[in-house]
């Protein structure tokens, strides 16, 4: 087994998302990703976040505080 | 208070550091950044890590003092607020199960769309402004510009006549200052009734809008509850339509007056860098809300016993975040985090409109706004330079931090002092 080599300056850009967008694993009060406005395809598990901020791969169980909601959200 | 410093003589509002907690703050944040303060029974959390663990946390965290009064209303004043104000938890100060659906309500109506529907309104509305002052020789900033323009925004996205933005400001002010301030008893007696007369509006303007829908946001939130009357219903309305008929401009017209006064102090460098390339002033808006955010302290309830920056804190203790030193905390900015530059890579980073479940519903409007001033004012009037040797006063309130004027001259000092609008200084 080779030591796997981290690219520091991703590793950083990712931590960063995480921060500016409080990106969570998890849902909050039932709200994730998949039900957001900027999640790109809400039949896939995961799928692109078109949040300026983001501009990332997230998954569809995930939630961060930039949430909106689509208007067709029952 | 076992383990944890104690402030005696730590004043939220003492003059000194009301005129600049920053200094305050950061002493603090260096050698004992969480202690206890006895003359307003709250902790004071002041680094930024410790304060992002806070937010992030609902398990441990209750939102419930969040808009209540820092210190207690007088016995005379509390009896004009039960004569009808019936305030409930809303946004700011609901915890789950509540908070889910309120903030969904109002995520609802104020939409990316309806925001983008807003700018050119907007843009008109703060350019007429500028129009207005920008030959003059000497203006107050606060009171021709950044007063009028975020209540303009607020009060037309909830429908609100403009006809009567002049009363609700002030009776905002009122109300932030009963909550915020320490008046004396006349003085809370007279502005418990500013603060019932502006929710007893409120109840009126929401029963009208209930008979009769329009295209605002208070008529959407009517047609929503009409849709689900399980998760919204008419006294929730006005409780969501008075939290936001203040939140919705105050906090903006202390940034845009705290704002402006940071770029054009210390020689202009700042301002002239955004006059030079408008591409700087999103990051610019960043930067603002993080160096001079209008909101210096932000409240909290333990719900369990926990642990803050190694100091242990009982449950139901309350804790002030203090946003204004977080968002100078070296740890997080660096070593210049106390320096004000608009090219900063990392002040998006700021809490200023707080972090993850509660984050400020109002930050995409408050930000437009505060993009349009500066575009405007950047453009329209690029000479503008502060009225030298005048006194910086904020308003006496310990929560919120917002100037109480700002002399400028649109046209530059010189134009100004042959204009004979100062005394010839050159």
């Amino acid at each position: 087994m080779t030591e796997p080599v981290v690219d520091d300056a991703r590793f950083a850009e990712a931590q960063r998302l995480v921060k500016v967008a409080a990106l969570r694993g998890s849902p909050l009060d039932g709200d994730r990703c998949r039900t957001c406005l900027y999640y790109l395809d809400p039949s896939e598990d995961l799928s692109f976040c078109w949040h300026e901020k983001l501009q990332s791969l997230v998954g569809g169980d995930w939630w961060c505080h930039f949430w909106e909601m689509r208007e067709d959200d029952p | 208070m076992s383990g944890c410093p104690v402030a005696h003589d730590f004043d939220l509002l003492d003059p000194v550091v009301v005129a600049d907690p920053f200094t305050v703050l950061g002493e603090w944040r260096s050698k004992t950044p969480v202690f206890y303060v006895p003359s307003v029974d709250h902790y004071v959390v002041t680094r930024y890590a410790d304060i992002e663990q806070i937010l992030l946390d609902r398990d441990s965290w209750s939102a419930a003092n969040a808009s209540s009064p820092l210190t207690p209303v007088c016995p005379a004043a509390q009896e004009v607020l039960s004569r009808g104000f019936a305030r409930v938890p809303t946004l700011n100060n609901a915890d789950p199960p509540r908070h889910g659906p309120m903030r969904k309500s109002v995520l609802s109506v104020m939409t990316p769309r309806r925001l983008r529907s807003l700018e050119p309104v907007l843009r008109e509305y703060a350019a007429g402004l500028v129009e207005g002052f920008r030959d003059r020789p000497v203006v107050d900033l606060v009171e021709s510009f950044a007063f009028p323009f975020p209540g303009f925004a607020a009060f037309s996205l909830l429908g609100f006549p403009a006809s009567d933005t002049d009363m609700l400001k002030d009776w905002s002010r009122n109300r932030v200052l009963l909550t915020y301030g320490r008046l004396p008893e006349d003085e809370q007696v007279a502005t418990a009734n500013d603060v019932l007369a502006m929710w007893q509006y409120v109840e009126a303007f929401v029963a009208d809008r209930w008979a009769s829908p329009r295209d605002d946001l208070t008529s959407d939130l009517v047609r929503l509850s009409r849709e689900k009357p399980d998760q919204l219903n008419q006294f929730d309305i006005v409780n969501i339509v008075y939290s936001m008929a203040l939140a919705g401009h105050e906090t903006t017209t202390n940034t845009i007056g705290s704002g402006v006064f940071a770029l054009l102090a210390h020689g202009r460098s700042q301002w002239q860098r955004l006059v030079e390339d408008p591409s700087l002033i999103p990051n610019a808006v960043e930067e603002i809300l993080r160096f001079e955010g209008p909101v210096l302290y932000h409240r909290r309830i333990a719900k369990v016993d926990t642990v803050v920056g190694g100091v242990p804190i009982p449950a139901g203790a309350k804790v002030m975040m203090a946003f204004g030193s977080a968002d100078r905390d070296p740890e997080e900015f660096g070593d210049d985090a106390d320096s004000f530059r608009v090219d900063r890579r990392d002040a998006e980073l700021h809490l200023a409109f707080g972090k993850g479940p509660h984050l400020c519903l109002g930050a995409p409007l408050g930000r437009l706004e505060t993009r349009l001033a500066l575009e405007l004012l950047t453009s329209m009037v690029p000479d503008m330079e502060l009225v030298p040797g005048q006194s910086i006063t904020y308003v006496p309130n310990a929560l919120f931090r917002g100037l109480t004027a700002l002399l400028v001259a649109p046209r530059g000092v010189r134009h100004a002092e042959e204009a004979g609008a100062l005394p010839q200084a050159r």
